[in-house]
């Protein structure tokens, strides 16, 4: 079983793209500069894409790129420029005050990771090793406009309100 | 075959994944090179030069000698620009040009990838060119290049929408995202039954959307000469720039053969057994003067007419046929329109494409739920018009 492990490529593509997504989020949170700090989060959105393929859903992947790789983090690219906040300013004189918040880094990271172990072990995972059923696009797209049709058109709503009010809080600015 | 069966599946997988890589690379190149002299010569004629003559046959070779010197030049890199990004950014360019074809139909089951996300897919992979021209333009520690670079980015971004919007139309008529299926629904009724027709307006405006998308003029607004010297790609040099040009001239080949085969009906024309069965029924005067010629091309075709392998060639054929098609209008527009102003471009996307392509999604909607109540109507005005010009004739 270990050796058909580990001689398999699904598993050490997983290995690849999982360290890809957890160095470029580090490198994200560390880098000094804002832009590079977009671009890694872009890099961990396309690697956490690629683990999807990985499962055959083909349809989040794309979905993940298009909206996050695609839409997302050009947003942020815009904002960054506009705002001409280049350079995320270190503040060598105060490590002092990161020494003090280390210990509040550390709990806030163990209580999400146990709350994500706690998700983890909790959820009514299926079983492995069975059939793997490929959902296809047709069947999300049926599904969203039968079962989930309220849901789905209550977040489209939201969108639109969310679009006007961004369109109206614009003008205002544009205005004055 | 055999030696190919005898492979372990992990193996057939890798193998056969990097064979269809190699081979779509290389064709991505093969169409660099044509498209490179194709606009240099019909640059040439529509300015009344002669263009490339000199290496080779009417300078038919001269795109291998510019390739030759490009690779041989100096690498030349400035000062102070951001490393990683500048190095990186003409690959991404070009990795996510040669993406697309890989789900390009050149025949019945002929295809790199049969992704059934086919549309979305192309979608996804554009915003990747984003970030290249981002990355390209903030490397390189140069204001032009910023500025090339955020116009790019926000011309990418604005028609993207609108391209995929004028695209829905052609999946609600296939009833299928996955580029096979598009285009056999298109084989219905022969050159009829292509999407050209009833989608007349989202081909329209998915011609103008990826005019903008392949920063091809008049919307070269990114690298405009005048302005920004070179755009994004100004402090490049070498074989980095030619990254950039690769990139450029396979995303054109490659927006055009997605275009022949949403609307054109891709690799679907008469195949070689056909015209053969065709031309001998002809000969035969359609069975009034049966002659032992027109009986022997009329069999030769019909016993042609199965071979996959004809079959595949006639499909690359036709594709290739009508994506040079698309290479061509491009090219026209590019060298007879003037650019158009950013503004312009903003309001053009946003204020007129972008609502042209919803109503054009209402408008098949509403046709499909008319054609499919109405059992036996046509399922749009195009085909409507088509089918009353038939009984009319």
């Amino acid at each position: 079983m270990t050796t058909d492990l580990l001689m398999s490529g699904q598993f050490w593509t997983f290995i690849i793209l999982a360290v890809v997504t957890l160095v470029s989020t580090y490198r994200m949170v560390t880098t000094p500069l804002i832009t590079h700090a977009a671009l890694f989060m872009a890099l961990s959105f396309t690697a956490v894409a690629g683990i999807f393929l990985l499962m055959q859903a083909e349809f989040i992947a794309a979905i993940q790129v298009l909206v996050y790789a695609g839409a997302i983090t050009t947003m942020i690219i815009f904002a960054i420029m506009l705002s001409g906040l280049r350079d995320i300013k270190q503040q060598q004189k105060e490590r002092v005050k990161l020494w003090r918040s280390n210990p509040a880094v550390l709990v806030v990271g163990a209580v999400f990771a146990a709350f994500m172990l706690y998700l983890y072990y909790a959820a009514n995972l299926p079983a492995g090793g069975g059939e793997r059923q490929v959902i296809t696009v047709r069947a999300i797209g049926t599904d969203l406009f039968t079962t989930y049709v309220i849901p789905f058109e209550i977040a489209s709503v939201l969108l639109l309100i969310a679009m006007i009010g961004a369109i109206i809080l614009t003008a205002k600015e544009a205005e004055s | 075959m055999e030696w190919w069966n005898s492979l372990p599946p992990t193996a057939q997988v890798w193998l056969g994944g990097i064979l269809k890589g190699s081979l779509i690379l290389v064709w991505g190149l093969l169409n660099f090179a044509i498209c490179l002299m194709l606009e240099r010569k019909i640059s040439a004629w529509i300015q009344n030069r002669v263009g490339p003559w000199r290496v080779g046959l009417w300078g038919w070779i001269q795109p291998i000698a510019d390739l030759i010197k490009l690779w041989v030049k100096e690498y030349i890199h400035p000062n102070n620009v951001d490393k990683w990004l500048y190095l990186i950014a003409p690959f991404i360019g070009f990795v996510t040009a040669n993406l697309v074809w890989l789900i390009v139909p050149f025949g019945d089951k002929f295809i790199a990838t049969d992704l059934e996300i086919g549309i979305i897919f192309i979608a996804a992979v554009t915003g990747y060119d984003v970030i290249a021209t981002f990355m390209a333009g903030w490397g390189s520690n140069n204001k032009y290049s910023l500025l090339g670079a955020m116009r790019g980015a926000a011309q990418l971004i604005s028609y993207e929408i609108t391209m995929v919007m004028s695209l829905i139309g052609v999946v609600m008529m296939a009833g299928s995202l996955r580029l096979s299926d598009i285009v056999l629904a298109q084989q219905e009724r022969g050159f009829l039954g292509w999407f050209l027709f009833p989608q007349a307006i989202g081909f329209i405006v998915y011609l103008i959307a990826s005019l903008a998308e392949l920063n091809r003029a008049p919307f070269d607004l990114a690298e405009a000469e005048q302005e920004l010297v070179a755009g994004h790609h100004t402090e490049y040099s070498g074989m980095r720039w030619a990254m950039f040009m690769l990139a450029e001239y396979i995303h054109l080949a490659a927006w055009s053969a997605i275009a022949a085969t949403l609307f054109l009906g891709g690799w679907s024309g008469p195949t070689l057994g056909q015209v053969a069965a065709g031309l001998g029924n002809v000969l035969n005067g359609f069975g009034a003067f049966v002659n032992p010629v027109g009986t022997a091309v009329a069999d030769w075709g019909m016993s042609i007419m199965g071979s996959t392998v004809l079959n595949w060639i006639a499909g690359v054929f036709w594709l290739v046929l009508k994506t040079y098609f698309f290479i061509f209008l491009a090219m026209w527009i590019r060298w007879t329109l003037p650019r158009v102003r950013i503004d312009q471009l903003m309001d053009l996307g946003w204020k007129f494409l972008l609502p042209v392509s919803l109503f054009n999604i209402f408008l098949t909607g509403t046709l499909r739920y008319v054609a499919v109540t109405f059992d036996g109507l046509p399922i749009s005005i195009g085909s409507f018009t088509m089918r009353l010009l038939g009984w009319w004739l």
